[in-house]
């Protein structure tokens, strides 16, 4: 909650920022002004408590969604290099300002406790991406991207909203306990013939938040806006963007359905086998490196979505390391991608293909090295964060008593096979491939950033309990 | 009497609404969304919320269907004639299909309403509604129970405003 | 006040839900069917507002202010939202007025 505050002020203050005449100072100001931000945030650590009327509502997972959620708009930031200091045509205060607002829409959405908090953090975080991804105005494809994210993410806006109304006309309540009595309530009065309105609400609601997080039959916008926005961009909405939209989603199926399970669940079962199965598969016919991370993102969703469909309770703890060990390895791809392709650049356009990538190792090998420890963590590699990620998850679904798991497992496992061989094509790319990259210079920062998130991996890969214990 | 006049904007609504749908000059689109809010607007009266019926005549056809013609005109210099659709984007959109998950939905919506049990619903409606002043309600509920929200909507309000603002300038190049 | 419910009573609650879900699909085939960028913007606004009606209707007859308050936002909400999107557009436009039509034809819905 405090961070909500910290960060609304902290956007302002960017602005003004922006009014000085030296830019150098705004990338290290973010910074700090996001660390301040985490660090309030555990203010609320080991006490349960309700903000402004049931408004909000701050427990330790909150605390660590918000943890997770601070910590890759951090990384992001600190990647971004200032958006090119020599670079007119960028505005790093605007761009620096939206970023805290729409962590703060991302923070509202893992505290929500009301379903007005809820719309209101999910259009403030849409808004905010609507607008990064246009934010390169010169290019075609940024500005196609941008149109197509707002309209596509506008009709889900409209989807969950029909959702919300009928949920409120089955239990009249926007407060998500309160949804639940009602829910319990309609279910033993009425012996079922009341549901209709909740049936159709719960379904809507769902669809429109995995519009949000791009899970299968509604992926189809994801590698298009993916694609065109800036790659920065790109990083902070696979990663900030799908955490706090699941994070939304396990929150509100948990806490005010659990009741109509089978009624959500089904339908999610499909959803995650389509999810994994058209993400993966996908991605294996992709020549574009950022197109197949777009792609991967899809597939991760898919995971994700097995754990809260298992509804076990360590689900809280899988779905934490899983984004965490996913945001990590995310952000390390993207970053890599980012200084490899303005590199690789032809006729001013980055190369984002997986040739830009030949010989990488040749003359930096803090790169590639950093770029085969990611892809080996989101293909789930042991020793690698993503492996115990994927082990959590996998052992989550495998402990439901259900049948219907043995089968999602089934899929899960063979698709990650397919995962380990587009994942491989970039290392591949990196390590065997002939081709000439010049010596990338990196900033102090960018250097250290690389080595972080990389040690985090095997770190995470290594003692998982490290982190584990503390979900 | 009332009845009849709320088929009438029932009906004014839908034909709007379907003109909205189906018109090929953008304008006249625009106009007929005109309509269609006004239409809302009294169903709101009829239905006691004089509030956001006021509200929604400022809001949507003060502020958003002014923007909207707005766009309409800043977008539509060329002309309508050599680009009948005035096309802004692709042209492949799969109508049949369109149609079919629309309809689907529809059906599916129908169906499951018609079959929901409104008599609950309906039980409990006169027990406070003489003293239901929607205005005086809604004005103490925001600075109470909703302040949060009503407060952070700033935050929205403001990161639009920068993103607007940025994406509409004019690039120095 | 003495008028309202007069007219709640004459008008059950189904004609409203019905005939916002008739709304909410106009929507909907407006914005999977047509082509041009601002009339599936318009689209969703038929959506929005079948949304508010629906939730104005439920929190009339349960005389529960709570659904108006939630009214208020979306429309403050569609109200910012018109904003980027009408931005987003206009971008579109002036480059595409200097470069060509037929290159956002790309996209892949």
């Amino acid at each position: 909650m405090n961070a909500i505050i910290a960060l609304s002020l902290f956007g302002i203050s960017n602005l003004f920022l922006g009014f000085l005449n030296n830019r150098k100072i705004l990338l290290p100001a973010t910074l700090v002004f996001i660390l301040i931000a985490l660090g309030l945030n555990f203010a609320d650590w080991n006490h349960e408590y309700y903000w402004f009327n049931n408004m909000l509502k701050t427990n330790n997972l909150s605390v660590n969604f918000v943890t997770i959620i601070l910590l890759s708009t951090f990384l992001v930031v600190a990647i971004s290099r200032s958006f090119g200091d020599d670079d007119e045509h960028s505005h790093p205060a605007e761009y620096y300002a939206i970023l805290l607002f729409s962590a703060v829409g991302a923070i509202m959405m893992v505290t929500f406790e009301n379903l007005i908090m809820l719309f209101v953090g999910l259009e403030i975080l849409s808004v905010s991406m609507y607008v990064l991804t246009g934010s390169d105005k010169r290019s075609l494809r940024s500005n196609e991207a941008a149109l197509k994210y707002f309209l596509m993410g506008s009709f889900a806006t409209g989807i969950l909203l029909f959702g919300v109304a009928l949920v409120y006309g089955a239990t009249s309540s926007f407060d998500i306990h309160g949804i639940a009595q009602g829910v319990a309530k309609a279910k033993e009065q009425m012996g079922g013939a009341y549901g209709p309105l909740l049936y159709s609400g719960v379904i809507l609601i769902m669809v429109g938040l995995l519009f949000k997080i791009s899970a299968a039959p509604f992926h189809f916008w994801t590698p298009d806006v993916y694609d065109g926005a800036p790659s920065i961009f790109t990083a902070f909405m696979s990663t900030v963007v799908k955490t706090a939209g699941v994070a939304a989603t396990y929150r509100i199926l948990s806490i005010s359905f659990p009741s109509v399970y089978g009624l959500w669940g089904n339908p999610l079962v499909y959803i995650v086998c389509a999810t994994l199965i058209i993400g993966n598969i996908t991605a294996v016919y992709q020549q574009s490196f950022k197109r197949m991370l777009a792609y991967s993102s899809i597939s991760h969703a898919g995971y994700l979505l097995i754990t809260v469909l298992a509804k076990r309770p360590e689900t809280n703890s899988s779905l934490l390391f899983y984004s965490l060990a996913y945001a990590i390895a995310t952000i390390t791809a993207f970053a890599v991608l980012m200084v490899v392709s303005e590199a690789q650049a032809k006729n001013g356009k980055a190369d984002e293909s997986f040739e830009a990538l030949n010989g990488l190792a040749n003359n930096n090998p803090l790169l590639a090295f950093s770029l085969t420890i990611s892809m080996l963590s989101l293909a789930g590699i042991p020793l690698t964060a993503g492996f115990f990620g994927k082990f959590f998850v996998f052992s989550d679904a495998f402990s439901n008593p259900s049948s219907l798991f043995k089968w999602i497992l089934v899929i899960a496992i063979l698709m990650s096979t397919v995962g380990i061989y587009y994942y491989f094509k970039p290392i591949i790319a990196a390590y065997m491939k002939k081709g000439e990259v010049a010596k990338i210079e990196l900033s102090p920062l960018y250097k250290f950033i690389l080595i972080l998130t990389t040690t985090l991996t095997i770190l995470l890969g290594l003692a998982p309990d490290l982190v584990k214990n503390i979900f | 009497m009332i009845p009849f006049v709320f088929i009438a904007f029932i009906v004014l609504t839908v034909i709007s609404a379907c003109v909205v749908l189906w018109s090929n000059n953008v304008l006249y689109a625009a106009f007929s969304l005109l309509l269609t809010f006004f239409g809302i607007a009294a169903l709101y009266v009829l239905v006691g919320a004089d509030f956001i019926a006021i509200t929604q005549l400022l809001v949507y056809v003060g502020g958003i269907l002014v923007l909207l013609l707005f766009g309409v005109m800043l977008t539509n210099q060329n002309g309508n004639k050599e680009n009948g659709k005035n096309d802004i984007i692709g042209t492949n959109t799969n109508r049949l299909i369109g149609f079919a998950v629309a309809f689907g939905l529809f059906a599916l919506l129908f169906f499951t309403f018609a079959k929901a049990n409104f008599v609950n619903i309906q039980s409990n409606l006169f027990e406070s509604i003489e003293t239901f002043s929607t205005t005086q309600n809604i004005g103490v509920l925001l600075m109470t129970d909703f302040v949060l929200p009503f407060e952070v909507s700033g935050v929205l309000l403001m990161a639009t405003l920068i993103g607007a603002a940025y994406l509409s300038s004019k690039t120095k190049v | 006040m003495q008028q309202i419910p007069d007219v709640i009573r004459e008008i059950p609650l189904n004609y409203y839900v019905w005939f916002s879900a008739a709304l909410f699909c106009i929507g909907i085939i407006g914005v999977l069917t047509r082509r041009n960028a601002i009339i599936i913007f318009m689209s969703v606004e038929l959506m929005l507002n079948s949304v508010n009606l629906l939730l104005v209707a439920f929190s009339s007859y349960k005389a529960d202010p709570a659904g108006q308050i939630f009214v208020f936002f979306i429309m403050a909400v569609a109200a910012a939202e018109v904003a980027v999107g009408l931005a987003i557009i206009v971008m579109i436009y002036r480059n595409i007025q200097t470069i060509d039509v037929g290159l956002l034809n790309k996209l892949k819905w």
